[in-house]
This record gives C-alpha cells, structure tokens and sequence, in this order.
C-alpha cells in the first residue's frame, strides 16, 4: 500500500506531462492549419474562360 | 514556511496534479471543438465546463482522493484513449465522447471505483454534453418525422402543401429536410440544457421525469417551426431562404429552443416555490 502512494505522484506527473505534450500539439495543429481552398469555382471559371476565348 | 516548501508541498499534493491533468485534457478537448468549427457544440462545451468547475468547487473540501491500483490503470487506459484520439485529431462523434471519457478517466485516477459517485453530478452533465447527439445520430433519423410534423402545421396555416417521406411541396417551390435540417440538434442542445438544469436546480421527484421530456418537444417543435419558415421562403423568396438557411441562422433557433426551454424551467422553480412557502406556512 505505501509502495503505491510513493508510486502515485509520480504517476500522476507522467500523465501531465503526457497531457500537456499532446495539448501543445493540438494548438500547434489547430493555430497552423491551412484549410484547404475552396475549388467549387474552378469548373465555372474554366467554362467562363472557354466562353470569352470562343468570343474573341 | 518560505516560498521553495510551499512549492515541494504543492507538488506532493496530488489535488493540483489531477487539477492540471483535467484542465489540460479539457483544454485539448475545447481545442478539437474549435478546430472542428462547431460553434454550437463550442458554446454549449463552455457553458457546461463552468458549470462543472463550479459545482466541483463547492465541494472540494469534501472530495475524498483516494484510488486503488485497478481503478488507476483504468483510469490511466482511458486518457490514454483520450490523447491517442486527441493527438490523431479526432471529430465528429469521438470527438463529442472524449471530454466524458477524460473526466471519467480522471475521477477513476483520483478516488478509484468506490469514490465514482462523488462525481455523479459533473460526469452526468458532462454524458449529456456529447453522448446523447452520437446515440440518436448512430439510431434515429427524425427527418421525416420533421417533415410529416412541418406540412401539418403548414396546412394548419392554410397553404395547399402536399408532403412525400422528408419532402414539402408548395406552390411555389419545396424543401428536402436532410439529417442537419431534421433538428436533432436544437433537440439535443435543449435537453441537454434540462440535464443541467435539473442538476443544479433539482426540483421535485415527479417533475424531474418530465422535464427532459419537455425539452425534447419544445426543440423539436421550434425546429418545425423553423422549416415552416424556410418552406415558405423556398416557395416565395430564393434569397430569404439562402439567408435563413445553413450556418448561424440554424443556431439562432437553438438558441430560441434554450430561451423557451428557460422560461419555462423558471415557471417550474417558482411553482416549487410557491408550494414550499404554502406548505411551510400550513
């Protein structure tokens, strides 16, 4: 039962550290993420442009 | 006691150490919310963290922190389930379980099988934060019970709607009612509101069954309402719809369903009240 207590804290600091590594890296993730552009105007643009060089 | 022993005692103190390990975990569960952009769920996960911290803190003198070996490796295995997701960057369904799953972890770490029910109320709260929206996504699919429920009041106000399975036709136009318009949602949000509410002001036994009950009605009705609306739009007015469609104007009705939801839990305590006082005085 001692041999448990003295176990404890230390326990206790491995999984802070564990949870604070992992938090450092998920506001790293989130505050550097590059969210992917929007494509959706892409095939309309395309159409647009065939339109204008059929024009000229 | 100079400033070097107060640090070594605050260390031993095992009370800070698990304060940090929640806060942390919550931190990372907070900060896949925000990155997930669900505003709703990021409001909804705020306002309940306080309540937690807040009924926690009224009884941190009472807490008793004592664990076993099993209950700790349990406890231990399920944060680390935690931050193997969290580091993954979990979203969606595990990502609405993981503060539950850390907080039981965490009291499993502080005070073992037996002291679980110190904590009833936080874990309870913190249950109907994201389990109940993965359960009825994972079993029920409301839409055409919205849909059925939105042309009857439709044809209650007079239009000439006619409706097939999640589909309302008018005149002018008509509306599919998908998943996210089938207001599981404002559901959720609103009966997880009552949770909250009957936890930390618990009203009498036989009321407390129908409270949660109530909150489902008046979310689903307030959502119905807001498809009404929208079919309305679809039928007369493109750019009303597009504006009232999607986005903040679907947490606007959440919103409302809570407003509504409060006013009549203040009804409720001030009944409690009444009664209290009149059988006081008898």
């Amino acid at each position: 039962m001692n041999t448990w207590k003295q176990v404890r804290i230390p326990l206790l600091a491995f999984v802070f550290t564990a949870v604070v590594l992992v938090l450092v890296r998920v506001i790293l993730v989130t505050a550097f993420s590059t969210k992917q552009k929007d494509s959706s105007q892409f095939p309309e643009l395309t159409v647009q442009m065939a339109a204008l060089i059929e024009d000229n | 006691m100079n400033t070097t022993e107060k640090a070594s005692l605050k260390i031993k103190d095992i009370r800070y150490w698990l304060l940090g390990i929640v806060a942390g975990l919550q931190a990372i569960c907070l900060t896949l919310v925000w990155k997930a952009d669900d505003t709703g769920h990021f409001g909804m996960s705020l306002l309940f963290l306080f309540a937690i911290g807040s009924l926690t803190w009224e009884k941190r003198d009472n807490l008793k922190f004592e664990s076993e070996v099993l209950p700790s490796i349990v406890g231990i295995g399920l944060i680390g389930w935690v931050l193997w997701e969290s580091a993954n960057l979990a979203d969606g369904n595990i990502m609405r379980l993981l503060p539950f799953a850390s907080a039981l972890g965490v009291a499993l770490l502080a005070s073992g099988f037996k002291g679980l029910k110190q904590y009833w109320q936080e874990l309870i709260i913190l249950f109907f934060l994201g389990a109940p929206s993965v359960i009825a996504s994972l079993l029920f699919d409301i839409a055409p019970l919205t849909a059925k429920f939105s042309a009857f009041l439709l044809h209650y106000f007079g239009f000439d709607v006619v409706s097939q399975g999640v589909f309302i036709n008018l005149p002018g136009g008509g509306i599919e009612v998908t998943d996210e318009c089938s207001g599981l949602d404002t559901i959720i949000y609103t009966l997880s509101i009552s949770v909250l509410a009957l936890v930390m002001f618990p009203v009498n036994r036989a009321k407390r069954f129908f409270v949660p009950i109530v909150a489902i009605i008046i979310g689903f009705i307030i959502n119905a309402i807001r498809v009404v609306m929208l079919a309305i739009f679809a039928a007369s007015d493109k750019a009303a719809f597009d504006n009232w469609h999607g986005g903040q104007a679907s947490y606007l009705y959440g919103m409302i369903g809570i407003l509504v939801f409060g006013c009549f839990y203040w009804l409720l305590l001030q009944q409690e009240e009444k009664s209290q006082s009149i059988r006081s005085s008898d």
